[in-house]
């Protein structure tokens, strides 16, 4: 059955309540002229809900595969196949619309004005799946689902290790962004994320210049530096931060195994790691520290 | 010993505090969300200014006219097509980019069609239509094209709030 939407131009009617099954069937005003056929009103219609649940079952798909390679399965290839899979689901299909990182503003403006936004399903599901996936086994969203980590993570060619005093200093600004994205999204109902993401010109194939040229500085950063939104931008990656850093189970390096070689802190894109001290507020659980281990000493 | 227990004690602490914020905050949420809602226009009260076209985050914008054939008066001298006269000069037409078209199919009736490819938003042609005409032209918010953002840019700069969150039918 079809079913169109169409707003009625007539007065006392609003768009909710006017959902027409057959746009030929009483016509208010027809042309007293006989067979003439009204042209067929080209309606686009509403995805069906089974497809924008697909969002949620993909998110939760990729997660748990996500989760369950970190764990178990120790492939080098394993994760960057779910990685490609959420850019191109998630990125490209979806067009980077609903993103867990916007939905800090969604979520922060709901709670604090019920009344001027509809909050729906899927947001907040989009929001609370990552974080409750954090609180068990760790910040798996960003190393094996997160569109925007898959663009940095598949750019980083030459990647180069920062001086641990400059990349302390730079991880402030994360914080500084999630205040500024709720206190933004409270007060003047802007989402600041949302303006300032770096990738999603790539994913709508559209915007202004100065968009496009954030984007091309972004990708060009990312090449040099691994994973540079993520670790010092990311408002999302505090709040997953701080679930990992209490979760059940998490990387971490066995001591007694580990002969500090430093090959983990070389390969780690995220520079969490002093051996044998996993940052788990930092972990992506991106697994490359694991495959790279020759003692096998990183769970 | 005492030491050890303390961090054991914190930990298990902040996990339960987690948890706590975690769960209920998400259950808290669920129970206030609703289904998905999309926004669209309402059409009394669209003004027709042209921020459609320049507010949305797509260029061109996602949001187009659409004519409404069961108001629409068919006219010899349509208002929204024509600005004064019946010269098919395209300085003569309102529509700036001669997305709005028109055909005859009686003596005085003709209908008028916008090709969706050519229209940008602009609101000049629906302006006419509601001042002078039956209002059956409207600016809508093409599905299609729509990228669904989870704030509109249309919704933010719309003079008049007709931009409108509508549930999805199912």
């Amino acid at each position: 059955m079809e079913e169109h939407f169409s707003g009625q131009p007539k007065k006392g009617r609003s768009p909710a309540d006017s959902i027409e099954k057959d746009q030929q069937s009483t016509p208010q005003s027809q042309p007293d002229f006989a067979d003439y056929q009204f042209p067929e009103q080209n309606t686009p219609l509403f995805k069906p809900f089974w497809l924008r649940m697909l969002d949620i079952i993909a998110l939760l798909i990729l997660i748990s595969m996500g989760t369950w390679f970190v764990l178990r399965c120790k492939r080098r290839w394993s994760i960057y196949i779910l990685l490609f899979t959420g850019l191109i689901y998630l990125g490209f299909f979806r067009h980077g619309c609903i993103c867990p990182i916007g939905a800090v503003c969604n979520i922060s403006l709901a709670l604090t004005h019920p009344d001027k936004v509809i909050l729906g399903i899927s947001t907040v599901l989009f929001f609370f799946i990552p974080l409750i996936f954090a609180f068990g086994f760790g910040r798996v969203f960003c190393g094996a689902v997160c569109p925007l980590g898959a663009v940095q993570e598949f750019m980083s060619f030459r990647a180069i290790l920062l001086p641990r005093s400059l990349d302390r200093f730079l991880r402030i600004f994360k914080y500084i962004f999630l205040i500024l994205a709720i206190l933004s999204a409270t007060l003047y109902m802007e989402f600041l994320v949302c303006r300032f993401d770096p990738f999603i010109t790539l994913f709508r194939c559209s915007g202004s210049r100065n968009m496009w040229i954030f984007t091309v500085i972004c990708l060009l950063i990312s090449i040099f530096i691994a994973r540079p939104y993520c670790r010092f931008f990311c408002p999302y990656g505090v709040l997953l931060g701080i679930f990992s850093k209490i979760s059940f189970r998490n990387r971490q390096i066995e001591t007694d195994l580990c002969t500090k070689c430093d090959l983990c802190r070389q390969s780690c894109p995220m520079n969490c790691i002093k051996p044998p001290h996993i940052d788990t507020f930092s972990c992506i659980s991106c697994g490359k520290c694991l495959h790279i281990c020759p003692q096998n000493a990183i769970k | 010993m005492k030491q050890f227990d303390r961090r054991k004690f914190l930990k298990l602490s902040a996990r339960c505090l987690g948890a706590t914020v975690l769960f209920g905050g998400a259950g808290l949420l669920i129970f206030r969300s609703r289904k998905d809602c999309l926004y669209q226009i309402n059409p009394e009260s669209c003004v027709a200014c042209d921020k459609c076209e320049t507010a949305c985050i797509l260029h061109p914008s996602a949001v187009k006219c659409v004519n409404d054939f069961s108001t629409c008066g068919y006219c010899h001298y349509c208002y929204a097509y024509f600005i004064d006269g019946l010269s098919e000069n395209p300085e003569n037409l309102v529509c700036p980019t001669g997305a709005l078209k028109r055909k005859q199919v009686g003596e005085f009736q003709f209908e008028h069609t916008i090709e969706e490819r050519l229209c940008t938003g602009c609101g000049k042609c629906v302006k006419r239509c509601s001042d002078f005409g039956n209002s059956s032209l409207r600016l809508e918010i093409r599905r299609n094209l729509c990228k669904e953002c989870n704030r509109c840019a249309i919704e933010k700069a719309c003079p008049s709030k007709a931009v409108q969150q509508i549930q999805i039918p199912t």
